[in-house]
C-alpha cells in the first residue's frame, strides 16, 4: 500500500491515461512552436511548402467540389420546400449565401478536408518514421521538422482558404441549379437577393478567417500524430484514426467558440 | 607504433560505455576502439545492443555512463549545430537503405549534396552521377525508388550515404534480406569503397560469413558486454564456449534454446 502510494506520488504530473488529452493538448503546443522556430523563408523552403499546398490542394479537389455542389443542391432543396410553405421561395439565394459563407462552408470543408488531406499527411509521415527516412535525414544533418513537417503544416494552412472558396463556389452553384434552373426561380431575384443580404464583412471575412484557423487545427493535428506514430503498421493506422477524430472534434468545438467572439 | 599514433590512428574511441532500455541494461561497460582505415565489424546475435552502438556513435541517444569520442571530439557534449556539422563527416546506411519514396535515385543522392554544400546543378550533376556510378547505378538514376529492388536500393542508399564523402560510414546490417548476388555486390562494394576513398566502416552484422569476408577486426557482443574481439582468424580460434556457440551457430549452449521459466512439470501440472 506504502509502496503504490509512493510510486504515485512519485509519477510525473499529467501521465496517466486521464490525463491524456491535456498532455496532448501540452506536447501540439510545443510542436507547434518547434515548428514555428524552424520558419526561415528562405526560398528552398518556400519551394517545398508550394509543392506540399500543390498536393494537399490536388488531394481534396474532387472530394470537396463534390461535397460542396451536393450540399449546395440539398440546400437549396431544403429551404426551397419550407419557404413555399411561406410564399417566400426568392429568399433561397439568401439563405444559402448566410448559411455557406460563415458556417457550413467553412466546417464541412474542414471535415472533408480533415478526413482527405489531414490523414494523408499522417500516414506519410508515420511511414516515413516507420521507415527510418526520418532518421536518415536527421543522420543527414538535416532537420526533419524543417524539411518535412514544416512545410505540410503552412501547406494546410494556404490550401484550407482556397479549398474552402471553391467548397462555397460550388454550393452556390448547386443551389443557383437547383432553385433556377430546376424550380424556375427568377435568375436576377436569386442573384441581387444574395448581394443585398449576404455581406462581405459579417459574412463572407469572419468564415474565410475560421478557415485559415481550421487550416492550422487540421495541419497541426496531422503532423502532430504523423510525427509522433508508433514506427509500426498499426501505430500508423491509429495515428491516422486519430487524426480524423481529433481534427473534426476540434474542428466544430473551435467553430462554435469563433462563431461565438464573431458575433 | 608509439601510444600517441595509435591515438591518433583511433577514429572511434568508446570508453565505459552503459546503456539501459526501461530497466533492461542493454550495453555494460562497453569499451572499444575503432582504427582509422579498417573496416570493423560488430557482432552479436539480435536485439544485444550492436545497432544501439551505432546510434550512440551518431550522437541519436546519449549514454547516461561512458563517453563517445569521434576523431577526438566527445559526441555527447556536442551543441546541437557542432553535432550537424559532425554528421555531415559521418555517412550511415541503414537497415533497409530508407530512401525518401518521393524522391528519384538522383534527388534522393543530390539532398545532402543541395542541403549543405554551394555546388551548382552543374557540379551536383556530376557528383551524384559519380557515386551512382561507383555503387552501379547511373543508369538507374531517374527511377523512383519503388522501381527498385532490394538490393538496388540499397547500393543507391549506399551512394547517399558517402555523397559528401565522409570520413566514417556505418552500415547497419547492409546485407539483411537480400539475394546472394545482391549481398556480393554489396559486400564488393563496401571493401572497395573503404580501400579506394580511404574510409573507415562499421558494420553491424549477426552473420559470421559476412565478418570473415569483410572485416579486419571484429567483436562480439553477448549479453550487453564484449565477449571477444580481435581479427577473424582470432575469433575462429576463440577458445570460450559462448564464443564458440556463436561462431558455429549452435542452438544451445551458454545461449540457452529455453527463455528462463519455471520448470516443466511445474507449469504443466499446475492448477489455472
Amino acid at each position: 500500500m506504502n509502496q503504490n502510494s509512493d510510486q504515485a506520488s512519485k509519477a510525473p504530473p499529467f501521465s496517466g491515461p486521464r490525463s491524456a488529452p491535456i498532455r496532448h493538448i501540452g506536447e501540439a503546443g510545443i510542436f507547434l512552436f518547434r515548428i514555428l522556430a524552424r520558419l526561415r523563408f528562405s526560398p528552398r523552403q518556400w519551394a517545398e511548402v508550394m509543392r506540399q499546398t500543390y498536393f494537399v490542394g490536388i488531394r481534396s479537389l474532387v472530394i470537396i467540389m463534390t461535397g460542396g455542389l451536393f450540399v449546395g443542391l440539398v440546400l437549396a432543396l431544403q429551404t426551397y420546400d419550407v419557404l413555399t410553405d411561406f410564399g417566400a421561395t426568392e429568399a433561397v439565394g439568401t439563405i444559402v449565401g448566410k448559411s455557406l459563407y460563415r458556417e457550413l462552408g467553412p466546417v464541412l470543408a474542414a471535415l472533408l478536408f480533415a478526413g482527405r488531406a489531414g490523414t494523408s499527411i499522417t500516414a506519410e509521415i508515420g511511414l516515413m518514421k516507420a521507415t527510418e527516412q526520418l532518421d536518415a535525414l536527421d543522420l543527414m544533418a538535416i532537420d526533419p521538422i524543417e524539411r518535412i513537417v514544416l512545410p505540410r503544416l503552412v501547406a494546410a494552412v494556404i490550401s484550407l482558404p482556397i479549398l474552402t472558396l471553391l467548397f462555397d463556389m460550388l454550393a452556390i452553384l448547386g443551389s443557383y441549379l437547383f432553385a433556377v434552373h430546376w424550380m424556375g426561380l427568377e435568375q436576377g431575384i436569386y442573384w441581387s437577393n444574395m448581394q443585398s443580404h449576404v455581406s462581405l464583412y459579417k459574412e463572407f471575412f469572419p468564415g474565410l478567417m475560421k478557415t485559415v484557423v481550421f487550416g492550422l487545427v487540421c495541419g497541426l493535428t496531422a503532423v502532430y500524430y504523423g510525427y509522433h506514430a508508433r514506427p509500426t503498421g498499426e501505430g500508423v493506422g491509429i495515428a491516422t484514426t486519430q487524426t480524423v477524430i481529433i481534427s473534426s472534434i476540434l474542428v466544430l468545438i473551435l467553430d462554435f467558440a469563433l462563431s461565438a467572439l464573431m458575433l | 607504433m608509439t601510444d600517441k599514433q595509435q591515438q591518433m590512428d583511433t577514429i572511434v574511441k568508446l570508453r565505459n560505455l552503459s546503456f539501459q532500455r526501461g530497466k533492461r541494461t542493454v550495453l555494460d561497460d562497453i569499451s572499444m576502439d575503432v582504427q582509422r582505415g579498417q573496416v570493423v565489424a560488430l557482432m552479436g546475435p539480435s536485439g544485444v545492443g550492436k545497432s544501439t552502438i551505432l546510434k550512440l556513435i551518431t550522437g541519436q541517444i546519449t549514454p547516461p555512463q561512458g563517453t563517445v569520442e569521434v576523431d577526438g571530439d566527445c559526441i555527447s557534449q556536442m551543441t546541437v549545430n557542432n553535432l550537424k556539422r559532425f554528421r555531415r563527416k559521418v555517412g550511415v546506411l541503414l537497415q533497409n537503405g530508407a530512401l525518401f519514396t518521393d524522391l528519384t535515385c538522383f534527388e534522393n543522392v543530390a539532398l545532402p549534396l543541395r542541403e549543405h554544400t554551394q555546388l551548382n546543378d552543374s557540379l551536383i550533376r556530376r557528383v551524384v552521377l559519380g557515386k551512382l556510378h561507383a555503387v552501379g547505378l547511373r543508369g538507374a538514376a531517374e527511377l523512383m525508388p519503388r522501381h527498385l529492388s532490394g538490393g538496388m536500393a540499397r547500393r543507391v542508399a549506399l551512394a547517399r550515404a558517402i555523397a559528401l564523402d565522409p570520413a566514417l560510414v556505418l552500415y547497419d546490417e547492409p546485407l539483411s534480406g537480400l539475394d546472394p548476388i545482391s549481398q556480393a555486390s554489396i559486400m564488393r562494394l563496401i571493401r572497395s569503397l573503404n580501400t579506394a576513398l580511404g574510409l573507415t566502416s562499421i558494420i553491424v552484422t549477426h552473420s559470421v560469413d559476412e565478418m570473415h569476408e569483410l572485416a579486419d577486426y571484429a567483436y562480439l557482443i553477448i549479453g550487453g558486454r564484449i565477449a571477444a574481439h580481435g581479427t577473424p582468424e582470432q575469433l575462429a580460434a576463440h577458445e570460450s564456449p559462448l564464443v564458440q556457440q556463436f561462431i558455429k551457430g549452435q542452438p544451445d549452449g551458454p545461449v540457452p534454446f529455453h527463455f528462463p521459466a519455471a520448470s516443466l512439470a511445474d507449469d504443466l501440472l499446475a492448477m489455472p
